[in-house]
């Protein structure tokens, strides 16, 4: 297994208004799955089914508040950043809103190399620049844009640098947390193959996180929906509408329009 | 004929250089009738909304030429208090994300009373009553505590409902949805398509219901017009548009929209979108089609029409 989770729990306190009363969410409620090295997994839920909570926590970004992340066979879920720097190396989270999560005040270069010049020791600049190239031109972008700014692009090639920006380290996992959401159609179709294109270069294991239960069936061989915390059905991929059992992936489905011809 | 626009032309202005957002436009929605314009970002569908709502910014967007006809009336260069009786009243406008738009300090009571106060000279108490009457048709419960609530303790699909409320209580006749659900889950999304339907068929209203997603128009909207760089490409009966697509873009678009069962590679458009500040000679789609001939580097097209109602602007349209 590349990636195990036990009973993991997060709770959040949300403070109350004016009229009402906080209350704890339990975002995470004792989830536990294991994934297989190159598995495509999708995670599909409603806004605060805490899909996103439970990618932040695998990718150590938020701490558990109980349970166990067993890596490559070894429980990480204690371990600290300083001593693990190999773990950060392998896995990599691109995010929903491209326009938010890259630096507008960096130039590209620096955006996609940070990681590298981080993480190795004595990496110099010569060596750096050669990479950032390269994986430039894997991604799809213009490499003569190296010293452009975040703003110069569009949406679909923002975020075609932070893919960029997460496979320049050589992860084995990367969690994509919405990241077509936000894009036209004609993009999303862009970077849905680009994804495709770079798990078979790259045999990468991705944890597809989404809202679209459609999309996700398609790139993944197993889909978890996700309900207030709890992991409530596993779907293998194929004909989920025969398939779901569940009343609320049902209902989900149900929910999604298809386009309606004569 | 509820609105109706003729040869529209918008502009913007941009380090002193100025271009169309929205091109020779022309558009008609009939009376309890849903139009779906359907483009993707960028495309000056918002701009179009903008122009029909006087809401463009001085000195950056301008109507250049044609009419808007709301009811008759020309609603291009109005005067303010002219348009006030019109906007607001007659036409409301829901945005995408009704956080932005609502008063981050002031109950939600207060802002739809507000509303209603200035449009039906109605007196506050009277106002807040119409309120919680609206709020309670568009299904919410405990409406009389809520109007008490700030709009940041209130979800998205109920902001949204606040935002129809408005519509409502005005009793207006065109309502322009501006991706009004698009920052809503699939289930939310369903309700408040639900509730703008109904309004529709109990209550006459038109609704012009902008959108990027295809196949969510499609559920609804009895004709649906596809926007590419500020003009409209395509239109025509929701049904006949889809089934029997004409315009290559428009082709490209539900290709795109074909998602198998197993991961393999998404249909997509050669290319990019120009930029409306640079469009290019002839079609502004030749670069990316496939059909293109020299005609289409040289001439923007004529709209052709194919049956009944259903219109293409593209040189090669097979009939």
């Amino acid at each position: 297994m590349l990636l195990e989770v036990k009973n993991l729990k997060k709770t959040f306190f949300i403070q109350g208004g004016s009229k009402s009363k906080g209350k704890e969410v339990h975002a995470l409620d004792d989830v536990s799955f294991s994934i297989k090295k190159g598995e495509t997994i999708g995670v599909v839920g409603e806004s605060g089914s805490g899909k996103t909570t439970l990618g932040k926590v695998i990718a150590k970004l938020l701490p558990p508040e109980s349970g166990k992340i067993i890596w490559k066979e070894k429980d990480i879920t204690d371990i600290s950043e300083k001593k693990n720097l190999s773990f950060r190396k392998e896995m990599q989270v691109i995010f929903q809103d491209p326009f938010s999560s890259l630096n507008p005040r960096w130039k590209v270069g620096s955006i996609i190399g940070e990681g590298l010049k981080n993480l190795t020791l004595n990496i110099n600049k010569d060596s750096l620049e050669h990479e950032v190239l390269n994986v430039m031109k894997l991604v799809g972008l213009d490499q003569k844009m190296i010293n452009s700014y975040p703003h110069e692009f569009s949406g679909g090639q923002r975020q075609r640098i932070a893919i960029a920006r997460a496979i320049l380290l050589k992860p084995e996992f990367i969690i994509c947390d919405e990241i077509v959401s936000a894009l036209d159609v004609s993009i999303r179709g862009l970077i849905i193959n680009l994804l495709k294109d770079l798990k078979d270069k790259l045999s990468l294991t991705y944890f597809f996180i989404s809202h679209d239960i459609k999309l996700t069936n398609m790139i993944s061989d197993r889909i978890f929906i996700m309900k207030s915390g709890k992991i409530v059905e596993i779907l293998e991929n194929g004909d989920i509408e025969r398939t779901a059992c569940n009343p609320y992936t049902r209902s989900l489905l149900e929910a999604v329009p298809t386009l309606q011809k004569v | 004929m509820l609105l109706q626009i003729n040869n529209l032309s918008v502009s913007f202005v941009k380090e002193d250089r100025e271009f169309n957002v929205v091109e020779n436009l022309n558009m008609e929605v009939n009376k309890s009738e849903i139009i779906g314009l359907v483009g993707e970002s960028g495309c000056g569908k918002t701009s179009l909304a903008f122009s029909i709502m006087s809401l463009l910014k001085k000195g950056e967007g301008k109507i250049r030429s044609g009419e808007i006809l709301f009811n008759g009336k020309n609603l291009v260069n109005l005067d303010e208090s002219a348009l006030s009786q019109i906007r607001g009243n007659k036409i409301s406008y829901i945005f995408q994300e009704p956080f932005l738009y609502l008063n981050p300090v002031m109950t939600i009571g207060r802002q739809l009373a507000e509303t209603l106060m200035l449009h039906k000279k109605y007196s506050y108490k009277q106002a807040l009553k119409v309120s919680i009457q609206m709020l309670q048709t568009l299904g919410i419960l405990d409406a009389e505590e809520k109007v008490n609530l700030y709009p940041f303790e209130l979800s998205g699909g109920q902001l949204q409902r606040v935002m129809i409320a408005m519509a409502l209580g005005c009793e207006s006749e065109l309502i322009i949805a501006d991706e009004p659900t698009t920052a809503l889950d699939v289930s939310t999304q369903k309700q408040i398509l639900d509730i703008l339907l109904s309004l529709k068929k109990e209550r006459g209203m038109s609704i012009l219901f902008i959108s990027h997603d295809l196949p969510l128009v499609s559920q609804f909207a009895d004709r649906i017009a596809i926007m590419y760089c500020g003009r409209i490409v395509e239109s025509g009966k929701t049904e006949t548009v889809l089934s029997y697509p004409k315009h290559p873009y428009t082709k490209a678009l539900l290709h795109s929209l074909e998602l198998k069962s197993t991961w393999e590679y998404i249909p997509t458009i050669k290319g990019e979108i120009p930029n409306l500040s640079n469009k290019p000679e002839g079609c502004y789609f030749n670069s990316r089609c496939d059909k293109a001939s020299e005609i289409c580097f040289k001439n923007y097209p004529d709209k052709v029409m194919i049956k009944d109602e259903h219109f293409a602007t593209c040189h090669h349209v097979d009939h």
